[in-house]
Formats: C-alpha cells, sequence, structure tokens
C-alpha cells in the first residue's frame, strides 16, 4: 500500500472524526470552560502566594508551557487512549477493522484529529495563564521549542498507543490506573511549577520517570533557560557534555522507544481481540 | 463453479470469567465452533441456517477475517483469511448483526462515504456508488439525518448500504432481516435475488427457516458448534421422503408428558416443542415428524385431549428445513 | 408502591451498583488516594511561586487566618471530591443504562424516580463517604495533621457535610434531569467540577474572590460545607456565623430536592412524550 493511500487513510479519519466532533458543541465548549476555571483557580493561587523577588516571568512561563505538555499528555490520553474503547464500545471498532486499513493509521488519525482540535485548548490556555499570571510569553527558541513538542507529542502518543491496547483488553477496570497515571503525571512532571521547587525525596521520583526530562527539555528549551533536572555539565560514558545535550539524547531515544513498543503493543493487542473475539465486547 | 469459500476443520473457543467470589473469577470455556469445513460455490446464495447460539456469528467473523480460528483453515477468493486478511478484505463487502456498527452522529450518507473512502473506493466512483446504493435500498427518506435519529428497521437497511459501498464480489450478511418488519424483510430478500442475478456470491446466517427456503441455493445446518447437514433446500428435505410432519400450537401444562406419549406412537420418528409467540399470545408449539399423517393424527389428538391440553390448530404439512434440523438434532428452530 | 416494596427496589438498585463497583479494585484504591494528590498539585505550586514552605504558610495565613494550608487544602478537596461524586453519580448512571439501552427497561417497571435516585446515590454516599474520610485519615497521618481528626470537631464538621447531603440529592436529581435532555453528561460535568474548584474555595478563601464571586458561591451548598467544616476543625472565619450558616444549608436542603424532582418529573414526562427517553 502506497504512501498516498495511507495519507489519504489518515486524512479520512481526521476529517470524520473531526465532523462528529463538530456535532458535540456542549461537550467543546465545557472542555474549554473546565480548563478555563482550573486556570484561574491556580491563578488565584500563585497570586495570592507569589512572592515579589521572585522571576516572575520565568516561573510564569514554565507553568505556561507545561501546561501546554498536560494539553498534550490530556488529548493523547483521551483522543487515542480512549478513543479506541469508545470505537469498541459503539460496535465501529470492528467496522473500521474490517476495512482495508492499516491497523497503525487508525491510532494516527486519532492523533491528527486530537491535536488539531486541542490547539485551541493550547492557544486560549497560553493567552489565559498569560493574562491571570500576568506575564508577557517567552518563545526564545521556536524551531527547537516545535522540535521538543514534536519529541514530546511522539512520547505520548507512544503511550497512548500502549493504553489503547491495555483498555482494550481491560475495559472499564483500567479507567482508575489511567486516572492515577494522570495525577502521578501532573505531580511527578512539574507540570504546574518548576522542577526546583518540588522536595527533593520527591525530585527524585521526578528524575526516575523519563517523561519528565521531555516536559523539562520543552518548556525550557522554548524559554531559553538551561534544564532543571540535570546539572549544566554531565559526564556520559566517561565523554563530557552539557544536562541539555543529555536531555535532547534521553528524550529523542524515548521518543523512538515510545513508538516502536506502543505500536508493538496496540498491534498485539488488536491482533488477540481477533483471537479472543473481543473486538465488539466491552 | 469455482469455489469461493472454503472451510476446513474450523475449531474455536472462548473463554470467559465468572465470578466466584469477591475478587475471585472461575474459568469456563464456551465451544463455539467444533471443526466446521463447507464451501460456497461462485454465484450462488449460500445460507447457515441454525438457532442462537449455535455458531453462526461466529464462523462469519473468521470468514471475514474479524476473528481468528484455534484451529482449522479458511480461505475467501482464494486467499487465506488468516495469513492474507488484507486480500480477503479488499473483496468482501459484510453485513454484521445489531446497531452498533455505525456513526450515530454522522448521516447515513456521511457514513457511507467515511467507510466508502476507508474501501478505498475512489472518490468520483464513491459518489456514484452511494446514489446508487441509496436508490437500490430506497434510503432517500432518511438518508441525510444523523443516524441517531433512525429507527432499528433504518439501521439495519444503512448496514446493508455499507456492505454494498465497495461493490465487492461476495457479500457477508449476518441474519440481514432480523428487526426488520415483515413488508422490509421481503424486500430485503428480493434485493438479495437481485445482487445474486448481478453475478455476487452471498454468504448469510439467518434462524428463519422460511428465509433459508425461499432464499437460498445451498443450505448449511449448525447446531451447537457442528454442521448437521448441508445440501440444496429441496435435497435436504429429501432425507425425510415419504416422511411428513405434524404441528399442533396448543396451551398445557404436561408438555413433556405429552410429547413422550407422541413419541412413542409407531410411525412417529422425531418430536420436539418450543414455546412460540403467535397472534392468540404464548403457546407451545410441537412439531412430530412421521410416517403417515392420516393414521397418526388422530391419535396424536388423542393424546392432547386426554392431557387436557387446550388445541389452537394442529395440521399435517410438507416437510420443511425446520424438520430437517429436528430429523438431525431433535429440537426446533 | 408500599414502603418496603419501595425498599426492596431501593436496595436493588444498590446491591446492582455495588457489585459493579466490587469488579473494579482498582476505582477503590484510586477513592483513598485521590484527595492526597489533588491536593499536592496546588501545594507545590504555592511552594514555587512563593519560594519555601514556610514563605506560603505565612502568605496564605495574611488570607485565610492559618498558616496549615495543606491541611486546609486537603478538607476542601476531600469535600468538593465527596459534592462532586454525589451531584453527578446519579446523572452519569442514568447516561450509562441509556448508552448500554437499559434506561427504557428500568423505566418500564414500577419504580420511581425517588427510589432510582436512592438506591443509586446510597451507593455514593456510603462508597464515597468512605473512601474519602479513610483518604483524609492517611493524608492527615502523613502530612501531621491526624490531631484535628481525633477531636469532637471532627464529629461536628461532619454532621455539616452530612447536612449538606440533603441539598446535593436535590442537585443530583437535577443533574439527571439535564442528562436525560442534553444526553451529554461529560459537559456538564466538566464544567461543574472545574467551576465548583473555582468559586466553592477549593484551595483558598472566597474571600479572595471579587464581591459578585463570593455572593454566586453561597448559592453552592459546597462551599459552605467546604468553609463551615474547616472553620470547626481550624478555629477560622465561617462564610457569615454558625447559625446563619447552618440556615441557609437547611434552606437549600429543603429548596433543592423539590426543584431537582420537579425537573426529573417534567423531563422526563417530555421525552416519554417525544419517545426519546432512551436515545442518547
Amino acid at each position: 500500500m502506497g504512501v498516498r493511500e495511507h495519507l489519504r487513510d489518515f486524512l479520512t479519519i481526521m476529517k470524520f472524526n473531526l465532523k462528529i466532533e463538530t456535532r458535540y458543541p456542549l461537550s467543546y465548549a465545557s472542555g474549554i470552560l473546565n480548563m478555563f476555571f482550573w486556570l484561574l483557580s491556580f491563578s488565584i493561587l500563585a497570586m495570592m502566594l507569589a512572592r515579589e523577588t521572585l522571576d516572575r516571568v520565568i516561573i510564569g512561563n514554565l507553568i505556561i508551557w507545561g501546561f501546554v505538555a498536560f494539553i498534550v499528555f490530556q488529548s493523547m490520553l483521551a483522543e487515542v487512549g480512549f478513543g479506541i474503547v469508545r470505537l469498541q464500545r459503539r460496535g465501529t471498532l470492528e467496522q473500521i477493522v474490517l476495512t482495508p486499513v492499516s491497523y497503525w493509521i487508525l491510532p494516527l488519525g486519532l492523533a491528527g484529529f486530537s491535536l488539531l482540535v486541542h490547539l485551541i485548548f493550547i492557544f486560549l490556555g497560553i493567552i489565559f495563564l498569560s493574562i491571570f499570571l500576568n506575564v508577557p510569553i517567552i518563545v526564545r527558541n521556536p524551531i527547537c521549542g516545535l522540535i521538543t513538542f514534536g519529541l514530546l507529542f511522539c512520547i505520548m502518543y507512544g503511550f497512548a498507543l500502549f493504553l489503547a491496547g491495555w483498555t482494550l483488553k481491560t475495559k472499564r477496570a483500567s479507567w482508575a490506573l489511567v486516572n492515577v497515571l494522570q495525577i502521578l503525571y501532573m505531580l511527578f512532571c512539574g507540570v504546574f511549577y518548576p522542577f526546583k521547587t518540588m522536595p527533593k525525596s520527591l525530585l527524585a521520583i521526578s528524575r526516575i520517570i523519563p517523561l519528565s526530562y521531555a516536559v523539562d527539555l520543552f518548556r525550557t528549551t522554548i524559554v531559553g533557560i538551561e534544564p532543571e533536572l540535570l546539572p549544566h555539565s554531565v559526564s556520559l560514558l566517561g565523554v563530557a557534555t552539557t544536562g541539555q545535550t543529555l536531555e535532547w539524547i534521553i528524550v529523542t531515544m524515548m521518543a523512538i522507544i515510545s513508538i516502536l513498543l506502543g505500536y508493538i503493543y496496540f498491534i498485539r493487542t488488536l491482533h488477540e481481540a481477533k483471537k479472543k473475539g473481543y473486538l465488539a465486547t466491552y | 463453479m469455482a469455489e469461493i469459500i472454503k472451510a476446513e476443520n474450523i475449531v474455536k473457543k472462548y473463554e470467559t470469567k465468572l465470578p466466584a467470589g469477591l475478587f475471585r473469577r472461575k474459568k469456563k470455556i464456551v465451544h463455539a465452533l467444533k471443526g466446521v469445513s463447507l464451501s460456497v460455490n461462485e454465484g450462488e446464495i449460500f445460507g447457515l441456517l441454525g438457532p442462537n447460539g449455535a455458531g453462526k456469528t461466529t464462523l462469519i467473523k473468521i470468514l471475514t477475517t474479524l476473528l481468528l480460528p484455534d484451529s482449522g483453515k479458511a480461505y475467501v477468493l482464494g486467499y487465506d483469511v488468516i495469513k492474507q486478511p488484507n486480500e480477503v478484505k479488499k473483496r468482501i463487502g459484510v453485513m454484521l448483526m445489531g446497531e452498533r456498527a455505525l456513526y450515530w452522529k454522522l448521516t447515513g450518507r456521511e457514513n457511507l462515504e467515511f467507510f466508502g473512502a476507508l474501501y478505498k473506493v475512489p472518490p468520483a466512483i464513491l459518489r456514484d456508488r452511494i446514489e446508487y446504493v441509496i436508490d437500490f435500498l430506497g434510503l432517500q427518506d432518511f438518508v441525510d439525518r444523523l443516524v441517531e435519529t433512525y429507527s432499528s428497521g433504518q439501521r439495519v437497511l444503512l448496514a446493508f448500504a455499507k456492505a454494498l459501498i465497495n461493490d465487492a464480489p461476495l457479500l457477508f450478511l449476518d441474519e440481514p432481516t432480523v428487526a426488520l418488519d415483515p413488508r422490509r424483510s421481503v424486500e430485503i430478500r428480493r434485493k438479495i435475488r437481485e445482487l445474486r442475478e448481478e453475478g455476487k456470491t452471498i454468504f448469510l446466517t439467518t434462524h428463519i427457516m422460511q428465509e433459508a427456503e425461499e432464499l437460498c441455493d445451498r443450505v448449511a445446518i449448525i447446531d451447537e458448534g457442528k454442521i448437521v447437514a448441508m445440501g440444496t433446500p429441496d435435497g435436504l428435505k429429501s432425507a425425510l421422503r415419504g416422511r411428513s410432519a405434524v404441528e399442533v400450537d396448543l396451551l398445557t401444562e404436561n408438555v413433556e408428558a405429552i410429547v413422550g406419549q407422541i413419541n412413542a406412537i409407531g410411525g412417529v420418528h422425531r418430536t420436539a416443542w418450543s414455546i412460540v409467540q403467535s397472534e392468540r399470545g404464548r403457546a407451545i408449539r410441537i412439531r412430530a415428524i412421521c410416517d403417515s399423517p392420516r393414521e397418526i393424527l388422530p391419535r396424536i389428538v388423542e393424546i392432547l385431549l386426554n392431557n387436557g391440553a387446550k388445541i389452537y390448530y394442529i395440521k399435517p404439512e410438507e416437510p420443511t428445513l425446520e424438520d430437517v434440523f429436528l430429523h438431525y438434532t431433535g429440537k426446533l428452530l | 408502591m408500599v414502603l418496603r416494596q419501595k425498599l426492596i427496589a431501593v436496595y436493588a438498585i444498590f446491591r446492582a451498583r455495588l457489585k459493579v463497583y466490587t469488579r473494579y479494585p482498582g476505582w477503590l484504591v484510586l477513592s483513598f488516594i485521590f484527595p492526597i494528590f489533588t491536593t499536592l498539585l496546588p501545594v507545590f505550586l504555592a511552594v514555587g511561586v512563593s519560594g519555601s514552605l514556610e514563605a506560603a504558610s505565612n502568605a496564605f495565613w495574611r488570607y485565610s487566618g492559618t498558616r496549615e494550608f495543606i491541611f486546609y487544602m486537603l478538607v476542601g478537596s476531600t469535600i468538593w471530591s465527596i459534592s462532586v461524586n454525589i451531584i453527578w453519580d446519579f446523572g452519569m448512571w442514568l447516561y450509562e443504562e441509556m448508552e448500554a439501552g437499559t434506561l427504557e427497561q428500568v423505566l418500564l417497571t414500577p419504580v420511581g424516580v425517588s427510589e432510582l435516585l436512592l438506591g443509586a446515590v446510597l451507593y455514593t454516599i456510603t462508597i464515597t463517604m468512605l473512601t474519602s474520610i479513610i483518604g483524609l485519615f492517611i493524608a492527615s497521618t502523613i502530612f501531621g495533621y491526624i490531631g484535628y481528626l481525633i477531636s469532637k470537631e471532627f464529629i461536628i464538621a461532619l454532621l455539616i457535610v452530612v447536612l449538606g447531603f440533603i441539598p446535593l440529592l436535590g442537585m443530583s436529581v437535577f443533574f439527571g434531569a439535564l442528562v436525560l435532555k442534553i444526553k451529554e453528561p461529560w459537559s456538564f460535568f466538566n464544567f461543574l467540577t472545574a467551576f465548583l474548584v473555582f468559586i466553592a474555595g477549593v484551595f483558598y478563601p472566597i474571600t479572595v474572590l471579587p464581591p459578585i464571586a463570593r455572593y454566586i458561591a453561597v448559592l453552592f451548598p459546597a462551599t459552605i460545607q467546604i468553609a463551615d467544616a474547616r472553620a470547626v476543625l481550624m478555629h477560622i472565619d465561617y462564610i457569615f456565623d454558625p447559625a446563619i450558616d447552618i440556615l441557609i444549608l437547611l434552606s437549600y436542603a429543603i429548596f433543592w430536592p423539590i426543584f431537582g424532582a420537579v425537573m426529573f418529573k417534567r423531563t422526563e414526562s417530555e421525552l416519554k412524550l417525544k419517545g426519546s427517553i432512551g436515545a442518547h
């Protein structure tokens, strides 16, 4: 099957999911309102307690770009991770599997659709936070920032694929796990605060979670500061390098591994669903 | 005639877990197919007839690559369903049972556009094809409404339309007339015959005996995961040559006793009963295969009266596929 | 239906939901740890913008009258979680029944709205209260606030929270009516959870909000439950004073159940007329 055919399938899935999304305007509006009120609540708290002498602009921007990373994480979970399960519940997953579409195109189409739909959330979130926190938005390295955003997307996408496979098998039992993972991500990947504000014991946990480096690299690259999780100079296999370089290496490897493992697991689970007959059961 | 479908010794088991305490589960195995073999020729309407739970949907899902068998082989249009699923999918149209096969927040037309695109029907051809299918099945009145507003019958029709969208030479239809009223069912059966005249091969499953008799060139009867008989409807009925069936609808509390007594009559070969819903309400239906209804009918009436049964009607008739099923399985469809 | 039959129906619904719940032990575990994690987020944010735990405590004291801002937020997020669960549980159960196609089957039985609601919510109150209180005890032990909970003030705070259940049940029925009508419960739930976090002062006192927002805040039973539970436990200010706060809560306890029941009945009749009660 050629690239053109795959592209056509990808665009078909994106297009029709967008059509369906536009028929749930309440849902979309409530999503924006949900985001608005959470950001407002946290901003009120931040403004109450912020110390004047602290570098508000940098901290504010770390929060803003951390939030963007959170939106990508959430959108992948919701539209890819749970998107596949929603298709299963509705009975349309079987119908799609009946067509000659390659299995890897379906989640990719959902991811593309998800990113498009959540761009509005990202844009509005940046504006809201900038206003609430009263800080200008900093974009010092737009090209590198875009690349790190791409890597972050790949990692989240790979994770969402794994989740899609997992929830296909376990159905509702996995929802609790997903909620826990969301909370753990928010807590330990420093989404709404700089890493350096965390107690050392919890920061140690953040350093074990590879996703933290993706968030750290993304927002520190855009803002144009040194990464928070690694020191300025590090030694990698005896070779002296910067913490930033090492983070680039870690995050790039993670992106590749995440997508590979995610797809392998997802395709295997689809295969198992066909073997055990639960493609349409929920 | 070329063999379009060939299934060899298909076995399929399902594992389920039953609760056995607060957090414990007990494993249970359901044998859905126990070594099914069949073949379908090009250009014929082939029916898989059997009661609910017989394994019809399991078999159709295996043949359409949705389910993997535990053992056995199956070939559709010469392609192995396990090793070459994509080649199979490109060349078949499938209508599965149930209403959950469509996007409710899309219109009927949009559903057809979506699936047509996924079946790689070129856009210009797809537009014409959609119009043809809408016209063929008479969907004009509702095809541009959201599916969530459809009645059950309309959803079934749209699912049928979806199966036709890629103009595949082979169609799989799983209980195509379930949830349809009698008028629509007759219409659908006419359409199926028209599709066969266009040169398509059709594999359909049904639990409605009249549908199988009316539509199918050949029928396989399946019960409890096994094919119990296969052939043309007339050929299957010829196994009961010289025999007739007696059917009686009644009300009674002693159905088991009555059936036992009828079975004991000389010349009665098989008897079974089921509960049916008729214009009179709920009733017991007893059907017996016998040699000479002229002699046996009065004796059956005597047994019924002696047991205090209220008889709604009793009639002798020529054997049907239902009697073939009864002959092989001892049950009614 | 006589009372005994009603109670049998209520118990049947309660038991069915409990059975489903026990088949997902992960949910149980999540219920214990959820309040802890939802509190830690704003705590880390507070430390992040103020520079240290001590600076955050001192800054917080200026607005709330207490330096124990972690416990302050813990109480807020626990009660918020209970309130939100009670409000949305009936509506979500209705929606799941609609999705599964079983709502029409349930409504075909002689069961009425009150039995449906009581059965569904009895389960929610039982599970939510149990898990939230256990979660609160675990969190308080971890953070060193257990002394607040082993006191008679804790019983009084609990009673205030329980009093707030009555208007919440009424809101739950109203939400159920909305679900039957708009068939997108997630939209309403998404909005409500976030709005309550903002307006009910889950992480800060409502006195930091503009005046108009404070008056809107008092319209929600959760605001009073949270503020008064904190006032009792931590000896800080009530919204107005104890008697007025309780009076407001009592008036909601009369208004919301009546309003919720009326709206539900109206919506049910309207949908039965349109024939779309089971559609989703």
